[in-house]
């Protein structure tokens, strides 16, 4: 039940879009009238667009598909008094102010600590090169394709009160209390989240950063400036659009943050997020959970507002910035942030990691006994009547169907809408999805089949990873090249021919990456099949919450391990590939 | 108004390596002019104190700037390309300088229309960068240098970006702008056209270091080596494999003819040298003819462009307006011994 499946998609999805922009062509490749023309919006209608029926059947089954529960919601809280009785019903309930003011406080300071800690290393990525830059920017892979359940797993672990690092200093002070005892509460929450998302910050940044001239802040120097004034004038207000898109974004993940809520919360903090599961789940009150869903999606659509704004003034930007920036070596002071840096992530983001793969080896002997290294954790999960292969098999049953659906009908979607007009509208149609939370999306999939059968399940989970795989494709195909495309068809091939034997070959990575995408998400997602599946169905994202509700935390770490070489090791790969910048 | 001594000056980067000893008087515009990576903007990056020399000392108005930082130096320095804040208008990026160094409103305001008037952007000063033309904006940039008062302006090529009429016209205007001034300036450009026409004093770089400095007349007259003769461009450089000498003179042979030389010749390899202008239609002689076969010839509108070849060598030439060429043909052309040069 991680409220926060989907959202890894938009995150990877904004990413990409950005990364994949024409933007500035580099020196020398493209001039800029053929980079300008390359991109989708401004094109006209590529000599590969198909006919408007087939057109118009795939954008009415994805507005369908994406607005069901949103649909289903609406149905549900017209019920009895009507729309407006249940929605004034639902604000006026104490727990909604309580909870919409929490949601909003949390993702406010979360927001803060991951632009804090991510623009320093926005910073030290862009100006300089040192050993393990590039390690440091894939790490923006690990909020995509680490469930949040795992996330939330590996700071119990690394942070709670039997966790590595108390057990580290009780050991090292001869303390018989752990020192830490912060981590269920707001501010342990907001650890979580800000450590979590940083990444999204610095990748973001960074990629504006490192081709932002640097003449002007060079010309505030010798008009007077010291260097952190020549910063304020010279690059701030360039980089202000990509910092505000990814402190939106981060923003938006947390206020939907559900999972971590749920563990980390203090007493009495809860979310809308939180509320609406509960009242549905616990309470019976669907038509207030529908309303709260609601309530939660109009709020959100204000932070997409925001993230669209940006993210047309970053695209615009970075279409008239320059090259690539040379780095330098790190030298004085730059060599000391950048040891202080990778410290604090050495601690606060790394330790939580490794400290999961590292317990999930450690086998303990009986409560309060001696633990030792091994595989018993790993064999005990496999054995007879042990859970771990049942749930893999689960896992993919579900999460293969849904991803390769939704891979083929966003490839689709994103072939048939490539160069049409109305841009801002199918712009605004495909980012109006990341509005809608995991859980509502799982609750509206729940009102529309209740039944409980796997085949809803992928059919929700299809659902979800559709808006990130259409997102992919289409900036993939917005950057395409038409001149070999155009070449092929003035030697003779046809329309399909060309798509088949020169487009296709050369959209084959974002492909892939929309392919491997939608398998993380669908695969690492516990809202659809918590909400939706029925008892003997259990993915691993739901074997390892069921585990970690069971303080069984070396098994959880152990499935967790399972699940993360599942859903990361694809895009591990992919990004060291493509990590060039 | 100061004096800028640059001496020993080093800079190193793999694959680069600079050497500069450069003397600049004290109110006086100097170009260096040098092709690109010749390190040119390099030097001016030092003087800014934006990278830091490996050894050598910069002195202006007989203060150290050594290991000062850019903002401490008070020197201006207009970039290529030009690096306006694009969120401010141009009467806040023209007193941004003065601002940071707390001059007060009134005076500061003083001065932006003072400058705004004599650059005629007054009607301007209330648009931001991207509403300005390209010549506006090289305007407001130079009004941005000139407003904090600097003892030095750096120019690092702030024309290059413009078409060529209005880059003459804004050269005469920068170069009026500096000397009501009494600034000392110090521009790099790779145009010998603009070096020539802008500095009171030329210095031509090549690898890293200063090959020759001088009046612009004195650099044009006597390039002081082959190096600096190729980049002006004035004449042929031919290679000479053999030297004779007659009587106190010296004669140069060349693939594409003898040539009596005024004065001596420099020790090893080198090249006859002379301006294109010099040519004239040859008469029966022996000596101080080029001689060889028209293998090309394209008119360029001052004259023709003439692909020569003898012996096997080939020599690209521009012949001033009057003679003719066609292909095949062999051509035979004079050059008078006082217009012919030696050169390393």
């Amino acid at each position: 039940m991680t409220g926060t499946g989907r959202k890894d998609g938009i995150r990877k999805a904004a990413t990409q879009e950005r990364e994949s922009q024409p933007g500035p062509a580099p020196a020398g490749t493209r001039c800029p009238e053929q980079a300008a023309a390359t991109h989708g919006r401004a094109a006209a209608r590529s000599p590969g667009t198909a006919s408007s029926l087939p057109a118009f059947f795939l954008v009415a089954a994805f507005v369908a598909v994406a607005g069901a529960p949103l649909a289903a919601a609406l149905a549900v809280s017209s019920r009895g008094g009507g729309l407006l009785a249940s929605l004034g019903a639902a604000l006026a309930a104490p727990v909604t102010a309580r909870a919409l003011s929490f949601a909003l406080r949390q993702a406010l300071a979360s927001m803060v600590l991951a632009v804090a800690v991510g623009l320093p290393g926005a910073w030290l990525c862009s100006r300089y090169d040192f050993p393990g830059r590039k390690l440091l920017k894939s790490l923006s892979v690990v909020p995509f394709c680490v469930p949040p359940i795992l996330i939330v797993l590996a700071f119990v672990v690394y942070y709670g009160r039997a966790g590595i690092l108390n057990r580290a200093l009780m050991g090292a002070f001869g303390l018989s209390q752990p020192p830490i005892t912060f981590l269920y509460s707001f501010w342990g929450l907001v650890l979580v989240h800000g450590f979590y998302n940083f990444p999204v910050v610095l990748q973001g940044v960074s990629a504006t950063w490192s081709t932002l001239p640097r003449d002007r802040e060079e010309a505030a120097r010798t008009l007077g400036a010291h260097p952190f004034r020549a910063f304020l004038t010279g690059s701030l207000p360039s980089l202000a659009p990509s910092i505000i898109q990814s402190a939106a974004l981060v923003f938006l993940f947390c206020f939907f943050s559900f999972i971590p809520v749920l563990v980390f919360g203090p007493l009495g903090g809860t979310t809308l997020e939180v509320e609406i599961y509960r009242a549905a789940r616990f309470d019976g009150k669907e038509e207030l959970a529908a309303a709260l869903s609601l309530i939660e999606t109009v709020a959100a659509l204000g932070m997409v507002f925001v993230f669209q704004l940006m993210d047309r003034r970053n695209t615009a930007a970075a279409r008239k910035a320059g090259s690539l920036q040379k780095r330098g070596r790190p030298r004085g002071g730059a060599a000391a942030a950048l040891i202080a840096y990778g410290a604090l992530v050495i601690v606060f983001f790394a330790g939580p990691l490794l400290s999961l793969v590292a317990q999930a080896f450690v086998v303990k002997r009986g409560l309060g006994g001696s633990s030792r290294i091994g595989f018993d954790n790993f064999a005990h999960l496999l054995s007879g009547n042990g859970p771990l292969l049942a749930s893999l098999m689960d896992s993919l049953a579900t999460a293969l169907p849904a991803a390769i659906a939704a891979s083929i009908f966003g490839s689709l979607l994103a072939v048939v809408l490539r160069g049409r007009k109305g841009g801002r509208a199918g712009e605004a149609l495909v980012t109006l999805p990341l509005a809608v939370s995991g859980v509502v999306s799982a609750l509206g999939w729940s009102i529309i089949a209740p039944s409980g059968s796997p085949a809803v399940v992928v059919l929700a989970l299809a659902a979800t990873a559709l808006p990130f795989s259409l997102r992919n494709v289409s900036s993939s195909l917005a950057t395409l090249d038409k001149g070999p495309s155009q070449a092929a068809r003035s030697l003779g091939a046809g329309r399909l021919r060309t798509t088949l034997e020169i487009d296709l070959p050369s959209i084959a990575p974002a492909l892939f990456s929309a392919a491997a995408f939608s398998f993380s998400l669908t695969a690492g997602d516990a809202n659809a099949p918590l909400i939706l599946g029925s008892g003997g169905f259990q993915p691993l994202p739901v074997l390892i919450y069921r585990l970690v509700a069971a303080y069984r935390f070396p098994e959880a770490s152990a499935v967790g391990l399972v699940l993360a070489l599942l859903t990361g090791f694809v895009f591990f790969i992919k990004e060291q590939s493509d990590g060039r910048t | 108004m100061a004096e800028l001594e640059l001496s020993g000056l080093r800079f190193e980067r793999p694959g680069f390596s600079l050497s500069v000893d450069l003397s600049l008087p004290a109110g006086c515009l100097g170009v260096i002019l040098g092709a690109s990576g010749c390190g040119k903007s390099t030097t001016l990056r030092l003087v800014a104190g934006f990278i830091a020399p490996l050894s050598g000392s910069i002195r202006l108005g007989g203060k150290e700037l050594t290991g000062l930082p850019p903002e401490r130096r008070n020197v201006g320095l207009m970039f290529q390309d030009l690096a306006l804040f694009p969120h401010l208008s141009a009467r806040k990026n023209i007193e941004y300088g003065p601002r940071i160094k707390g001059m007060p409103r009134p005076e500061r305001s003083a001065k932006v229309e003072e400058l705004a008037d004599t650059l005629r952007i007054a009607q301007l000063l209330d648009r931001k960068p991207s509403a300005l033309s390209g010549g506006e904006q090289q305007r407001v940039a130079l009004a941005r240098s000139l407003a904090a008062s600097p003892e030095l302006l750096l120019l690092d090529e702030p024309l290059s970006s413009l078409d060529a009429a209005l880059r003459r016209e804004l050269r005469t205007e920068l170069r009026e702008r500096i000397r009501e001034r009494g600034l000392s300036a110090l521009h790099v450009t790779h145009d010998i056209e603009e070096a020539l026409s802008l500095g009171d004093r030329v210095y031509v770089m090549d690898g890293g270091r200063i090959v020759q400095a001088g009046s612009p007349e004195e650099i044009w007259e006597k390039p002081a080596d082959a190096v600096v003769a190729r980049l002006l461009g004035r004449g042929p450089l031919l290679e000479v494999r053999s030297i004779e000498d007659r009587d106190g003179s010296t004669i140069a042979m060349t693939d594409f003819g003898s040539f009596l030389v005024e004065g001596a010749a420099p020790a090893g390899r080198c090249y006859l040298h002379f301006p294109a202008e010099a040519l004239q239609p040859a008469v029966a002689e022996a000596l101080n003819v080029l001689s060889g076969t028209v293998r090309d010839s394209a008119f360029t509108g001052r004259g023709r462009r003439v692909l020569l070849e003898s012996r096997g060598e080939r020599l690209s030439l521009e012949l001033p307006e009057g003679f003719t060429a066609r292909q095949g043909q062999s051509l035979e052309l004079r050059v008078e011994p006082r217009d012919c040069r030696l050169l390393a």
